[in-house]
């Protein structure tokens, strides 16, 4: 069953605040613009998303505009927790 | 099939010091891919390894191991063109995209973690060598093939522990039918690695380099103190994982690069930033205490929890971390398992076994046989010790021994009489301890061994304990083990049994551990020989065996450095193979207590 859209995009600004200490204002608020996140630190975030959601983010695959905002990444959570429901990737 | 492996990142220092300029030459240690080395697998068996730094004479060297693979291939009787497969310890490719969001971690990427910065240095180093055979192993993966594929067990848990390797701070995998399985990780932003090696830095030594220091220093200090600090420091999570939020407050580039808010809390709450050449307080002994304790715990839980999730009752370990040899001694000590192995070069040099190793097993070439005492590295021949004796003929006075047993009885002779001797035979040993092939002896039984040893040899700071290396068969006699307990490779701590800890001043820690090395007729022989000679002498089958080196310095490799190490030291003899040296003259002032030189034929000039 999917989440609310909201829930899990509540549920991300949380992750991102407590594990980055980044306090996200809007679902939208563009990530990758300077002094926001980096790439370090994305990495470190895909490693809690998929701690979190019980996930896996094949890096190979992964497009950074997925990463972009609080969004774009609950859509890409959502994907993947669908598809790994589904005995995907 | 011939497999090279290869661990280090060379360009990662340089990189740093020119993005990062003017920082401390300490914390430039900060950084990736120390501990360059090479190691070769044929037909699925390890042959020859070596780190870099025996050959350039640059400790942790992070230097392309050129040399290294020189002597590889050297040793296993190949070519570079005989090699199938070259294979380096890191994988970032996965990250490739993630590195290219901003201008810096960009050029980060392109110049030290990349394929193209690897075959950059293939090229320069190994020309010709065709880049379709060039591979590559992510990092823990790498160091848990170390350990699976030299355990000799058929299913166990692997646990490995370091600062980080790609991105992750711990990997724990189950190991059965020759392949390793991931169960969990653990990221880098929580590495207890890291914390070690922060509160390292801020005790005033060097990040990724003398954490064995701060062990040492631990027990002289009451963890009390500062436990509360410590344990709000580490998370321990209910399913073994763990959670570091200190190291989680760096939030700038800069601050995540060199961990400055999380030194600023320690500044602020633990204790004043150390200066190297300020005195040790109690202050900071108390700190290396409860940090020490930490980690014994934090370990005890990530083994315990995973153990206990997978019914695993053997352990084997990898990563740097894993070269603590209190926490292993704590593992070892726990009801936790029933056998634990940590593989001997756990820090990144082995990385490049595993990285070989783990090639191997993909081929379905590996062979997972208990990794023997690592003598893996070059032994050179009679005429190269002649060499090198002629040419420092003009300070050294020489004596030749017949045989083994002669060489022996003369070195037990003079440790029994209290001498500090080098004793230098055969293959050098690979990973970080002197395991009796490249070593500074004596007997473990007199109070003023400790300081004698570090004064006129090592250099070192005064509180940092010598360990014992003891035959197999006296080892429950002394130490409290079982007595089937083998323990090969200097690399776990155990407790001297009370009733000798008096008898044993030189090798028994202030908490009354020590660093136990078990050397058994088969696995060491030339040793086991000595020390059987030793014990003849004195009663014990023990020496206090530690690295022939100076501090500072690499330890020895060739018989040249053997000598020049031995005549800038006060060391009184040094066992090179067969031949008895000291310096010239030395020998008209030979006490009667010592007539060695004398009976055993004269010297010769």
């Amino acid at each position: 069953m999917r989440a609310h859209p909201a829930q899990l995009a509540n549920e991300i600004a949380e992750l991102i605040k407590e594990k980055l200490l980044v306090e996200v204002i809007s679902p939208e608020e563009d990530l990758l613009v300077e002094g926001v996140l980096d790439s370090l630190t994305l990495i470190q975030l895909l490693i809690h998303l998929e701690e979190r959601f019980r996930i896996r983010i094949s890096l190979e695959e992964l497009e950074i505009e997925n990463l972009r905002s609080i969004g774009s990444i609950a859509r890409l959570v959502e994907d993947r927790k669908f598809t790994s429901a589904a005995g995907g990737g | 099939m011939n497999i090279l492996g290869l661990s280090g990142l060379e360009q990662a220092v340089a990189f740093k010091k020119a993005h990062w300029p003017g920082l401390d030459e300490r914390e430039y240690r900060i950084s990736q891919g120390h501990d360059a080395a090479a190691a070769l697998i044929v037909d699925g068996l390890p042959v020859a390894a070596a780190a870099e730094e025996r050959f350039n004479r640059e400790k942790h060297s992070a230097r392309f191991p050129a040399s290294a693979i020189r002597y590889c291939l050297d040793e296993g009787g190949l070519t570079i063109h005989d090699i199938d497969a070259l294979v380096h310890c890191f994988d970032y490719s996965p990250y490739r995209r993630v590195y290219a969001m901003n201008p810096t971690t960009a050029a980060l990427y392109r110049e030290v973690y990349s394929r193209e910065a690897l075959l950059a240095l293939v090229n320069r180093d190994l020309p010709g060598f065709p880049e379709n055979r060039v591979f590559h192993v992510p990092h823990h993966l790498a160091h848990a093939a170390s350990a699976y594929y030299t355990s000799g067990w058929e299913n166990c848990l692997v646990v490995v522990i370091d600062a980080m390797g790609e991105a992750h701070s711990a990997s724990i995998y189950r190991g059965h039918a020759r392949t390793l399985d991931k169960i969990a990780e653990i990221p880098a932003s929580d590495s207890i690695g890291i914390l070690y090696s922060l509160v390292t830095l801020h005790l005033g030594f060097d990040f990724n380099s003398d954490e064995y220091k701060i062990m040492g220093l631990a027990p002289y200090g009451d963890p009390g103190r500062f436990r509360a600090f410590f344990e709000d420091c580490v998370k321990l999570r209910e399913n073994g994982s763990i959670r570091i939020p200190i190291l989680e407050c760096n939030r700038t580039r800069n601050e995540r690069e060199n961990y400055t808010a999380t030194r600023q809390y320690f500044e602020q709450y633990l204790l004043p930033k150390r200066q190297p050449e300020d005195e040790i307080t109690d202050d900071h002994r108390d700190v290396a205490a409860a940090l020490q304790e930490c980690l014994d715990r934090t370990l005890l839980h990530i083994c315990g929890g995973f153990g206990a999730a997978t019914g695993s009752r053997r352990l084997a370990l990898a990563g740097g971390v894993t070269l603590n040899c209190t926490a292993n001694g704590r593992l070892l000590q726990s009801d936790l398992f029933d056998d634990i192995y940590v593989q001997p070069a756990a820090g990144d040099d082995g990385a490049a076994l595993g990285a070989a190793l783990q090639w191997a097993a993909q081929m379905e070439e590996v062979k997972n046989t208990r990794l023997p005492v690592p003598f893996l590295g070059p032994a050179y021949s009679t005429n190269q010790v002649e060499a090198a004796l002629a040419e420092f003929r003009n300070s050294i006075d020489i004596c030749r021994c017949s045989n083994l047993a002669e060489t022996c009885t003369n070195a037990a002779r003079l440790i029994a009489d209290g001498r500090v001797i080098a004793w230098y035979r055969g293959r050098m040993e690979f990973g970080p301890r002197a395991l009796g092939h490249r070593s500074i002896l004596a007997d473990p039984g007199r109070p003023e061994m400790r300081d004698r040893v570090n004064a006129m040899v090592k250099m070192r700071e005064a509180f940092r304990p010598f360990a014992p290396a003891v035959s197999l068969e006296q080892a429950a006699q002394w130490f409290e083990v079982s007595p089937t307990t083998e323990l090969p490779y200097m690399i776990t701590t155990v407790d001297v049994r009370a009733e000798f800890r008096t008898e044993l001043p030189a090798v028994t820690h202030v908490n009354g551990s020590a660093r136990l090395q078990t050397v058994s007729a088969a696995g060491n022989c030339e040793f086991h020989t000595l020390l059987q000679a030793v014990g003849r002498a004195t009663g014990r089958e023990m020496v206090l065996n530690t690295s022939f080196n100076i501090k500072g310095q690499p330890i020895v490799n060739t018989p040249r450095e053997a000598i020049i190490t031995f005549l800038g030291t006060g060391i009184e003899y040094l066992f090179l193979e067969d031949f008895i040296i000291c310096r010239r003259g030395q020998s008209k002032s030979i006490s009667k207590a010592e007539p060695v030189l004398e009976e055993i034929g004269g010297v010769h000039r």
